[in-house]
């Protein structure tokens, strides 16, 4: 019998509706999901099937208009932004589309920003950004504004940025999406060795191929997981 | 052309376009332009205007400089006057004339009139003719041709109705009968708020050497045609070089007089002219200020208009064409913004004059003219260079290319951020220098306002009479009026003391050279000179003077007793540093006769009283008699434990009873007149203060701006910090503390900047440093919480943007 793995993530009943000029949109509508320890899992879905509001959600930058949120057995509702900022920092990690680097912070310092935020000590905080920008292989890119990096290589820091403060879960919106296929597959791969490692993984993609790496794929449609399906050898 | 007028009308469309930012940027100009138009408006009419008479510069005054004495108007005696008009190479007309009190007894109520005593030439040194009537003849500048007189316009209207038939016609002034002979221009009122003028028709004695140091009037000429005031200044003292030489021992110190020669624009306008220079070089900087706001306005606003840019520049236009179109739209904001603070300084100037029309000169000549719209509209065009060159560069150097691939984004950082922060830290110096200005002015008119004056002017009343009528030809007549009123003041209800001065302190003073008995200074060396006054027994009490030797006047000291002076400690420190001055006597220069001019014992000693202003070294004094030596000028002086004003009525009432025609004029309490002094210097800090509060404004408006600015293009990356963890606070004291930075070097560069101008400052303070710390030390921190103040809210604005949506910003 194989063991219960550890339950991270818990949504129940999520709706999510925007209400802009009267018009209101459900982006979702009860989606249930639950996220174990060490899974990847991939939401696919066309344009606007509410892929990218789930994945606030999941990261705390949204709150829902409905359902009940679990992270690690607590509760999100009712948190404050306050901590709600601290969860994001010590249980997320985030990997944008856009990269999302900040252009006027070096590769180092804003790979350095989550541990900052966290009040890590200097001595430590070198440690840890060096030895992540070694994982992702752009450590002698260290002292190099982002502009000065290649998409890929932008993509490798954010990523490791994500990892840094090793957070319980790795979210990423089209992780590939601003990429070339050979920097989008050196980026799947650097996802697919930090799963191998124990990450947890949830990524959202347009892209089918790249969805196969995760163990699991959920397909949403217009705000509603209407798939849902485990890669051969992934426990149901 | 064509082009041009496309590029206005595009102007007014994009400004229509983007009402809230028009609104702002016209605001900020109509701000700094007003402010700088209502200014210039006064300085235009009373430094940079010529006198309103023909080919004016040539009209001079000129005194008498007594440095030794401590004395530099000092006016000419007959004789003198005769000499200079007679002597000179440099003059074309010279005249003399005095200012006296009469009383117009013959129009009910009686008035009190201020006389110009003058000279024939004294019009045609103007060039101004009367109308109705003329002006004085020669033939009138004798004894018993001189019951003449002009009236000025003002009194025309208001005590005879403009009819013009008064030509001819007799008016008695203080009891004696004169004709009426013309009617001067509107607004003439020279030497100094005339209503009537008299001619001068000096008796013999006047015009006798022996009246060579009887000097009661002073000097208006009209240079020759080519001569300048400097030429005219070496004529004269040449001339009264020979004159010391000639009359060498005649009085004490004439041999170190001299002349002072200045035009009558000059002496008209006096010290204002440099507190006027000042406040425009202060409202410059209101204006750099505005300025500074507009052209960050500007650049934001080129940021966003980028894709515009970009998409012109695809369609064919030229760097220099664009830049020409952005030149455009800023001159037509800055000409708007002309306008409306030609509106702005239309009420600004007559606050300006509302704040002190006595004291600000030629302040009926202040109005807005076509040099002042002129003006205006030459600084709003430079305005709208100085604010749209920059902008106008930066967005003739958009790459199209870069800007059209990436879509509409803005540009955030970069060069025009850096010249965003300079314009703000260039705002913040500005305004800390103004408002560093403004403190030391407070600070030094408090100085002023708690200087020890020697007296208590709380709860005194004061008002002035001239008994000029000819029943007070005779002193004992004079004497007697005075007696009989202060009887009857002193038994009014609430009435704690009183007493009369020829001069109340904090005015006119009137100074005198004297000998001390025994002591007989050589030529060379400096005459005792002290600031007499005459005043009755009860004056010193009432003010509350103290006594601190010997004893006060008193009624004892009546016209037939033995003369009596009571000196302050300044005359003894000065004149007696052996010691007592008590039972000492001093002499008037008026000779050796002791019968004609006898010798005054000092029978007391009072403490010192400040005089004509609280910045001046406390003068030698000494108070002689009324009773011993009337003048018809009388300050009556009322002290009470009542409101002070309460008593005028009573007042007025009892001067009635004792003589009908008699008027009183400038019923003041002292405190009042106390106030006054500060005058030019609250003028100064008033509209400084205005300054300050402005420049503080915009710089925060500015700040804020551009905080807000930072903010928007910034919210993708605080996004990406709340995602990373930073919390609300995080974001909150980041973008506080780039604007404190901001503040900071601000506020260094302001203070360096303050420090380097603090000589600019010591003309216009007094009993303060110009490097006050405690001033820098308040202005600084006001600074810095504005500055914080503008911060915060786009900071917290910052903060509450949700992360979801700020990642998703562009």
């Amino acid at each position: 019998m194989a063991s219960k793995a550890e339950r991270l993530i818990a949504l129940e009943g999520i709706t999510k509706v925007f209400t802009t000029d009267e018009v209101e949109t459900h982006a979702l509508e009860g989606v249930h999901l639950t996220i174990d320890k060490g899974e990847w899992i991939s939401v696919i879905g066309p344009s606007g099937s509410g892929k990218s509001t789930l994945l606030a959600i999941l990261g705390l930058l949204d709150t829902p208009s409905g359902g009940s949120y679990t992270l690690r057995g607590r509760p999100a509702a009712g948190l404050s932004a306050a901590e709600m900022s601290r969860l994001r920092n010590q249980e997320i990690g985030f990997i944008f589309q856009t990269f999302n680097l900040i252009g006027d912070l070096s590769v180092y310092e804003n790979v350095e920003l989550p541990l900052v935020y966290r009040k890590v000590p200097p001595a430590e905080r070198r440690e840890k950004v060096m030895k992540a920008l070694d994982r992702v292989g752009v450590a002698h890119r260290a002292r190099h504004l982002p502009g000065q990096l290649s998409g890929g290589q932008q993509q490798r820091v954010a990523v490791a940025r994500a990892v840094v403060g090793d957070p319980a879960i790795l979210l990423a919106d089209e992780p590939t999406g601003n990429l070339d296929s050979k920097n989008g597959q050196a980026v799947m791969q650097l996802l697919h060795e930090l799963h191998e490692g124990g990450a947890t993984i949830a990524m959202v993609t347009h892209d089918v191929a790249f969805a196969r790496h995760a163990t699991r794929t959920i397909s949403l449609f217009d705000g509603r997981i209407v798939e849902e399906s485990h890669a051969p050898g992934a426990a149901a | 052309m064509h082009d041009f007028l496309q590029d206005v009308r595009f102007a007014l469309r994009m400004l229509r376009k983007a009402p809230a930012f028009t609104i702002a940027a016209l605001v900020v100009l109509a701000l700094g332009i007003g402010a700088t138009s209502a200014i210039f408006s006064v300085v235009n009419a009373v430094v940079l205007r010529p006198l309103p008479y023909p080919d004016s510069d040539r009209i001079v005054v000129i005194h008498q400089d007594f440095r030794t004495a401590g004395l530099d108007e000092m006016a000419f005696g007959i004789p003198e006057y005769h000499d200079f008009r007679d002597q000179n190479r440099s003059l074309e007309a010279v005249a003399a004339y005095q200012l006296r009190d009469k009383n117009l007894a013959s129009v009910d109520p009686p008035e009190r009139l201020l006389v110009a005593t003058v000279s024939p030439a004294f019009f045609p040194v103007l060039k101004i003719e009367a109308a109705p009537g003329r002006v004085f003849t020669p033939d009138e500048a004798k004894a018993g041709n001189d019951r003449v007189v002009l009236l000025s316009h003002a009194l025309w209207q208001r005590r005879f109705g403009g009819d013009t038939s008064i030509v001819g016609r007799s008016v008695a002034l203080s009891g004696e009968p004169y004709t009426v002979v013309g009617v001067l221009p509107r607004g003439f009122v020279l030497p100094q708020k005339v209503d009537v003028w008299v001619p001068l028709a000096p008796t013999e004695l006047e015009s006798s050497e022996e009246r060579r140091n009887w000097r009661n009037y002073d000097l208006l000429a009209r240079l020759k045609t080519g001569v300048s005031v400097e030429q005219a200044q070496e004529d004269l003292t040449a001339l009264r070089r020979r004159m010391n030489e000639e009359h060498e021992g005649a009085a004490p110190g004439t041999s170190q007089l001299l002349v002072k020669v200045r035009t009558l624009k000059d002496f008209t306008v006096g010290e204002t002219q440099t507190t006027l220079v000042f406040l425009l070089g202060a409202v410059a900087f209101v204006l750099l200020i505005a300025c500074a706001n507009v052209a960050n306005l500007l650049l934001a606003r080129a940021a966003v208009r980028q894709r515009e840019i970009a998409v012109r520049a695809a369609l064919g236009a030229g760097s220099g064409r664009i830049a020409v179109q952005f030149l455009v739209e800023s001159a037509v904001l800055a000409v708007l913004g002309g306008a409306l603070g030609l509106l702005l300084a239309l009420w600004g100037v007559d606050a300006l004059v509302a704040i002190d029309p006595d004291r600000l000169p030629r302040a009926e000549e202040i109005h807005l003219d076509g040099v002042v719209v002129a003006f205006t509209l030459g600084v709003s065009l430079v305005t709208g260079l100085v604010f749209g060159v920059i902008p106008a560069i930066h967005a003739s150097r958009v790459d199209p290319a870069d800007v059209l691939k990436e879509g509409s984004r803005g540009t955030a950082g970069g060069r025009m951020g850096r010249f965003r922060n300079a314009l703000v830290v260039a705002q913040i110096a500005l305004a800390l220098m103004l408002l560093a200005g403004a403190g030391l002015m407070t600070r030094s008119l408090t100085a002023m306002a708690r200087m020890p004056l020697g007296f208590e002017p709380e709860g005194v009343l004061t008002a002035k009479l001239a008994i000029t009528n000819p029943r007070y030809k005779e002193d004992k007549a004079k004497a007697a009026f005075a007696r009989d009123l202060l009887a009857r003041v002193r038994n009014l209800p609430g009435v704690a003391g009183a007493g009369i001065t020829t001069n109340l302190p904090i005015s006119v003073r009137y100074s005198q050279s004297f000998r001390i008995e025994g002591k007989t200074p050589a030529e060379h060396e400096r005459w005792p000179y002290a600031v007499h006054r005459e005043i009755t027994p009860g004056y010193l009490e009432a003010m509350r003077v103290p006594l601190i030797e010997g004893r006060m006047l008193s009624d004892q000291d009546h016209e037939d007793a033995p003369r009596a002076v009571v000196v302050n400690q300044a005359l003894v420190k000065t004149y007696f540093p052996e010691g007592s001055a008590v039972g000492r006597r001093i002499r008037p220069p008026c000779g050796d006769d002791e019968k004609t001019c006898p010798f005054r014992t000092i029978v007391g000693v009072v403490g010192d009283v400040r005089e004509v202003s609280s910045e001046e070294t406390i003068a030698p004094t000494f108070y002689a008699s009324y009773a011993q030596g009337p003048w018809h000028n009388l300050n009556i002086v009322i002290r009470t434990s009542q409101d002070p004003l309460s008593l005028v009525a009573a007042l007025r009432s009892e001067i009635r009873a004792l003589d009908r025609e008699q008027p009183i004029y400038d019923v003041l309490p002292m405190q009042a007149r106390v106030e006054q002094r500060l005058g030019p210097r609250r003028f100064a800090l008033e509209v400084l203060s205005v300054f300050a509060i402005t420049a503080l404004i915009l710089a925060a408006v500015g700040l804020y701006g551009v905080t807000s600015y930072m903010v928007t293009q910034r919210t993708r990356e605080f996004g990406i910090r709340l995602a990373l963890g930073a919390e609300a606070r995080d974001i909150l004291g980041m973008v506080l503390k780039r604007s404190l930075v901001l503040a900071g070097i601000g506020i260094g560069v302001g203070l360096a900047a303050s420090l380097a101008l603090s000589r600019v400052m010591a003309s216009v303070i007094y009993g303060v440093s110009e490097r006050d710390p405690l001033t820098l030390a308040i202005a600084c921190p006001v600074l810095a919480a504005a500055a914080m103040l503008a911060s915060f809210f786009p900071a917290r604005r910052a903060t509450r943007v949700p992360p979801a949506i700020a990642l998703r910003s562009e």
